[in-house]
């Protein structure tokens, strides 16, 4: 390894290393604009140059200085960042950048954490020498998000690059040339930066050129508090760090954790954390229906929760209570609701999962494996020889994954993307597989039939069955393109294997895991979409898995203590809850920020049957359309209220921070159903969060050592070999209707899917995402759109037999013809209510309207 | 002149058909080639034999061009690439254009030569793209010779494999440095890269790649039918053969001049070009184009090699001689070609960028009278800060080479107009 010394501090380095990652280890601080270590190194701002002094310039030349971040280093190199040639040429560089950069700082919101401000009091000159009229740029006007003040920019081009390398959309570029170069973006189109990753930008700018327009002037960074925590936005988890003042958000950026996020957060996160301080929260603990309530205090409410509960076990039995919920609580307050439901209560009845697709998909693989989630990392992503996603819109649901995948596949791993719609992670696609939807059964029976006529001794799934051509027809591809996809899967071991929400069907579903094992060396796995449902998995909340994926009934002497007993058989999942709910055999339902009226099909008659439920728990930090049949809703506490675990899709186990006070009641979930548990009678061993994850740590092998890791750095992962799980019973899976073949072009076919940005009750509360566009979309292709008299911006009204939900066109290409795309869940007119539990996805129409109709409720 | 067959390079420019295949054949273009092919010449043999002939690059900055091919690695599995560099944009400097609207063959048998020498099946030719004709010549000459078999698959028969894309620019000076001309290649905004990685190792599509001016290319013929040795001994040491020097500015006879690189300063101003016009006194030269810097009258006695030019401050660049009388206003000079580097800086470098908009702003300021006493050394601090490795390329200190010049040399004009009495009433240009 070679050897450097930089300032007389000597280092060995990687060979390869620059001497600006060399001074960075030794804790030198070297200036620097464009260097940023996740971007290519360009070498534009020069301020980073010292002297290199060993090996010694040639005689007669003058001492000439270095870009430290582009000069490798070389064995026995001997720098200096301090000498009189690297701080003169470091001090000419501050005086070029300062010519033209206006000085309002006072009015900025970089001011404070400005590496210009700083680099220019450590190493440029206080007085300017500049006497011309400095530049200005046209004021631009790119996203609703980003606020561009060009005229601060110093042209370090860490936008340009991380929209090129990271984010791959391109939407930031130079024009013009000398110092008229500016960077700007595609103006021909309304917004020209679309990118959900785009608020990277405005973290890694290195001034305020690029600055976030809902936060702008919102506060000073000198007044903040800030904290790290895992965003529960989504699966994914990134670390991100949360800017306070007086016990408010004001903003978000993007913390670090190699691991999960690297040091990007999606715009999801960064700009729907505001949810937190939404005043629609629930905010005092409250008995009695809607038209009837009256807060009361806690220990009245919890009085009433045992009483009510008891009353149901004592007249129906245990079997008649059930719980839904976990998938948005902390891993702490998953585990004691299974425990307080099984244990306590008696009922084998509890199930994380609230949405259809995250029921098929989680299922699918675990039956095959043991464990939902992913079985590789991701930092594993940027590394596989070959990916095939199915029913994924990765760079809209998971856009940090989409970043780590796109590395791979720039490195040339080909790449198959298998969607109705033509989604993309701006990468090149080696086989694009757009079947019609709900055909995603045909599609993988396909591709295992290309596998089949390679590997001749596998056993194909039962139902797989048939010819490459005949599923190709039946899913309106090409079997040429099945069988180059499945070579592709085939050929090098170590295929990621990643399924999205967009696959409904649970047989698709469990085709889809057992190319997992099939394949050699392929990893992957079900992409689910509510923020800790790995995390309550893990806790037992399935209803055929004890706390880490023991099968229901096994190791119960570790869970039974003193009046505790859990139940021997498995219980039923949302779907069977929610038809128990509809026929009327679950009588009392405990609702844990999970809400069926949002999430399931048909729920214009299930919340007839949710009216009729002889008790229902509602507890929630979000506004719950349960709520106003709820008999006791207790407000809870969430992400940055409390402290606790979550574990994301890559098994990683992190700690939460504690940013915020409640400004209400709200409790922390676990806090409440421990208490909830000793009232009912079950000794009192735990007494706080610590004793808790003691308990976790015992019961869960995955997870020992829990209370003691503390979690810094990062958290871990957590390995599948800890599991000691067994095999599941999950049940096999059935179909929900037959899927139909192509369309035959008469009606609508519907699609929804989950979309970070639409979906889900957080960014609901997000003003800054809802103000910065329609989120009840309905997309259409131009061509359909045209024939049925719709523009982009129009409004109309959706239908179907089920239902019907106001929406706003977009018309795009991506959603090809004959097909009407709407996001699923989306806070104020979720499309569930257009979904059948029956059929699997029905055919729609559509009509204009003149105004966004109100929904009822 | 003793020094055997001169000139090299231009020896058929004049000729009616030389830019047609039957004239170039008739002029004896290709022989060269077909020899290294009749006598299996080894590759090695034939980078030996032009790193034994001196040639350096005729392009600007000098560089050994059998060196320069070295670099390339001999065993890499993927491709290689050559680029020829018709760029040509440095100011006053016009003599690729005549050697590719006049002589096309003959650069095509060098470009021929030069990947046969570095083992690289495809070239990439990047022409200026206001040369409208040389384009058109280039065009012909390109179809001709797969015609003709002296392009494409199994060249003259001989199982050489050689593919030729034509390229114009869009009218940037700095797609004539040879990373901005390779991005500029790969479809980007002509932007030079920081170095390393160098074009031999990681060029065009991050494959080795040589870059070579057109100048330099044509000389390979001739250094193949005549030897190393012929050509060493023209000129002299380390700075052997000929070149062409375009003489532009107040000269009588402006145009293009192939000597050796031993002829003086003196002699080609005034023996060559025929002296300056109306019998008026010679007040300074650009030796090498806009980036070198100027010489004065007592400096012209300077043989006209890069490392005699080099020994007295300034540079051998393009070869463009511009010729500036004592009527010349070298403060407008100095501020026109300011104005230039700064129109033509790429904008992506801090110094550069910001500095040659400074220094072009403040010569305007002097220009129109309204100088400050410290503005001049302001200029020559902001050189220091601009050039010496401080920028990614070479255009900032190329803009430092007029500036610097101008004041040191010339400081008494600049303090005129600072004065506001400038020495020259109505300046050229």
């Amino acid at each position: 390894m070679p050897t450097v010394t930089i300032d007389g501090q000597t280092i060995d380095v990687e060979p390869g290393s620059t001497i600006i990652q060399a001074a960075d280890r030794l804790g030198i601080f070297i200036p620097r604009f464009c260097y940023h270590p996740k971007l290519s190194v360009v070498a534009q701002c020069r301020q980073c140059m010292v002297e290199i002094q060993q090996p010694a310039p040639p005689p007669g030349a003058a001492p000439r200085p270095f870009t430290a971040c582009s000069t490798p280093v070389a064995d026995g190199m001997v720098v200096s960042t301090k000498s009189e040639v690297a701080v003169q040429a470091q001090k000419a560089v501050v005086e070029f950048l300062l010519l033209n950069h206006p000085l309002d700082c006072p009015i900025c919101d970089q001011g404070g954490e400005c590496p210009l401000q700083d680099i220019t009091l450590g190493f440029g000159d206080s007085l300017t020498r500049n006497e011309f009229v400095r530049r200005t740029y046209p004021k631009l006007d790119i996203s609703p998000f980003i606020e561009p003040e060009m005229n601060r920019c110093v042209h370090c081009t860490r936008c340009i690059r991380f929209s090129e390398e990271i984010d791959g959309a391109s939407e930031f570029g130079f024009v013009e040339r000398g110092d008229r170069t500016m960077v700007d973006t595609y103006h021909d189109v309304d917004v020209s930066v679309k990118s959900t990753v785009s608020g990277n930008v405005i973290d890694i700018c290195p001034v305020g050129a690029l600055t976030n327009k809902p936060y702008r002037f919102k506060a000073r960074v000198w007044e903040m508090d800030s904290v790290e925590t895992p965003c529960l936005l989504c699966p994914v988890q990134c670390q991100s760090r949360v800017w306070t003042r007086e016990n408010d958000i004001k903003r978000v950026t993007a913390g670090f954790n190699e691991a999960v996020n690297e040091t990007w957060i999606c715009d999801a996160g960064r700009w729907g954390m505001e949810f937190v301080c939404s005043p629609n929260r629930s905010r005092t603990p409250a008995l009695g229906r809607k038209g009837d309530r009256s807060g009361k205090t806690w220990e009245e409410c919890l009085n009433r929760v045992v009483d009510g509960f008891r009353q149901i076990q004592e007249t129906h039995g245990a079997e008649a209570i059930a719980g839904i919920g976990g998938g948005r609580s902390t891993n702490e307050a998953a585990y004691l609701f299974q425990k307080f439901l099984r244990g306590v209560l008696g009922t084998s009845h509890v199930d994380a999962r609230t949405r259809p697709f995250d029921i098929a998909g989680t299922d699918g693989f675990n039956a095959v494996r043991g464990y939902p989630g992913m079985s590789l990392s991701f930092e594993d992503l940027e590394t596989v020889p070959s990916a095939f996603l199915l029913g994924s819109d990765l760079f809209y649901e998971h856009p940090i994954l989409a970043i780590r995948l796109r590395k791979a596949v720039k490195a040339g791993a080909p790449l198959v993307m298998a969607h109705s719609r033509r989604v993309s992670i701006n990468t090149p696609v080696a086989v694009r597989l757009m079947y019609a939807p709900e055909t995603e059964r045909a599609l993988v029976s396909g591709l295992w039939c290309a596998l089949g006529e390679a590997h001749p001794d596998w056993t194909l799934p039962d139902g797989s069955e048939g010819s490459v051509e005949g599923h190709a027809e039946s899913a309106d591809v090409k079997a040429e393109d099945l069988r180059r996809a499945a070579e592709i899967l085939g050929e090098a071991p170590g295929c990621a294997l990643l399924m999205g929400p967009g696959v409904g069907d649970p047989i698709a579903a469990s085709f889809f895991a057992r190319l997992e094992a099939a394949l050699p060396g392929a990893k992957g796995g079900y992409l689910h979409t509510d923020p800790n449902l790995q995390g309550a998995m893990d806790m037992g909340c399935l209803p055929y898995a004890f706390p880490g994926y023991r099968p229901v009934g096994r190791d119960r002497e570790l869970f039974e203590v003193g009046i505790l007993q859990y139940p021997e058989q498995a219980g039923l999942d949302t779907d069977g809850i929610v038809a128990g709910i509809r026929e009327g055999r679950i009588k009392g339902l405990y609702l844990l920020s999970a809400d069926p009226l949002r999430d399931c099909p048909e729920p214009e008659s299930l919340r007839g049957a949710i009216s009729r439920l002889d008790f229902l728990v509602v507890q929630d930090s979000l506004p719950n359309a349960c709520a106003e049949f709820a008999d006791v809703v207790l407000p809870a506490r969430t992400v940055t209220e409390m402290e606790g675990t979550v574990t994301g899709l890559g098994r990683q186990v992190q700690t939460l921070g504690v940013a915020l006070f409640p400004k209400s009641a709200a409790r922390p979930e676990w806090e409440v159903i421990l208490e909830l548990i000793h009232q009912m009678g079950a000794p009192q061993l735990l007494n706080d969060l610590k004793d808790v994850q003691e308990e976790i740590s015992r019961v869960v092998p995955a997870y020992a050592g829990l209370a003691n890791r503390g979690l810094g750095g990062g958290g871990y992962q957590w390995e599948a070999e800890d599991l000691k799980g067994g095999t599941l019973e999950v049940p096999e899976p059935s179909a929900r209707g037959t899927p139909r073949g192509p369309s035959d072009g008469s009606a609508l076919r519907l699609m929804t899917s989950p979309q970070l940005f639409a979906s889900g009750p957080m960014v609901a509360e997000s003003r800054a995402i809802q103000a910065a566009g329609p989120q009840a979309y309905a997309e259409l292709h131009p061509e359909t759109a045209d024939s049925m008299g719709l523009a982009n911006g129009d409004f109309a009204t959706l239908f179907t037999n089920w239902g019907r939900v106001p929406v706003t066109v977009r018309v795009d290409r991506k959603t090809p013809p004959g097909l009407v795309y709407v996001p699923s869940g989306v806070g104020q007119s979720p499309s569930n209510a257009l979904l059948s539990s029956e059929e699997m996805v029905p055919t729609a129409g559509m009509e204009p309207a003149d105004v966004l109709e109100a929904l009822p409720g | 002149m003793s020094v055997g067959i001169l000139p090299i390079v231009t020896k058929n420019v004049h000729l009616e058909d030389s830019h047609t295949l039957e004239g170039a054949r008739a002029n004896g273009v290709y022989q060269a080639i077909q020899k290294i092919l009749d006598e299996r010449h080894d590759p090695g043999e034939v980078i030996e034999t032009v790193k034994a002939s001196g040639l350096r690059g005729r392009g600007g900055a000098g560089f050994p061009t059998g060196v320069k091919w070295g670099f390339v690695p001999k065993d890499h599995p993927g491709p290689k690439y050559l680029c020829v560099n018709g760029d040509e944009s440095e100011p006053g400097t016009f003599k690729d254009r005549l050697l590719m609207e006049e002589d096309p063959h003959l650069l095509l048998e060098g470009i021929l030569i030069a990947c046969y020498a570095v083992g690289i099946p495809t070239a990439y030719l990047y022409v200026r793209g206001e040369f409208g004709l040389a384009y058109r010549r280039i065009q012909a000459a390109v179809e001709e010779a797969y015609q003709a078999g002296l392009l494409g698959r199994n060249i003259l028969g001989k199982g050489l494999n050689m593919e030729i894309h034509l390229h114009r620019g869009a009218g940037a000076y700095i797609c004539g440095e040879e990373t901005g001309l390779l991005e500029s290649l790969e479809g980007k905004r002509g932007q030079p890269r920081p170095k390393p990685p160098f074009p031999a190792l990681q060029g065009l599509y991050a494959s080795p790649t040589v870059v070579n001016n057109v100048e330099t290319l044509c000389f390979l013929p001739s250094i193949i039918n005549n030897g190393p040795e012929w050509f060493a001994g023209i000129g002299f040491e380390r700075n052997t053969g000929t070149r062409v020097f375009a003489v532009s500015g107040h000269v009588e006879r402006p145009g293009c001049y192939e000597l050796p690189l031993n002829v003086t300063c003196r002699e080609l101003i005034y023996d060559h070009a025929g002296g300056i016009p109306g019998g008026k006194q010679l007040k300074a030269v650009i030796p090498g184009g806009a980036s070198a810097p100027m010489i004065t009258a007592d400096e012209i006695d300077v043989q006209m090699g890069f490392d005699t030019l080099a020994a007295i401050g300034t540079m051998g660049g393009s070869g463009a001689v511009i010729v500036m009388d004592e009527t010349t206003d070298i403060v407008r000079a100095t501020y026109i070609l300011l104005r230039f580097f700064h129109h033509e800086s790429c904008g992506q470098c801090t110094p550069c960028r910001e500095g040659t908009g400074w220094s072009y702003r403040i010569l305007r300021r002097i220009l129109d009278g309204e100088g400050r006493q410290e503005d001049q050394d302001l200029l020559l601090e902001m050189a220091a800060n601009i050039k010496g490795g401080r920028c990614l390329c070479p255009l900032g200190d190329a803009a430092c080479g007029p500036l610097e010049s101008g004041i040191r040399k010339f400081r008494h004009e600049f303090e005129a107009y600072i004065r506001r009495a400038p020495v020259i009433a109505e300046g050229g240009g």
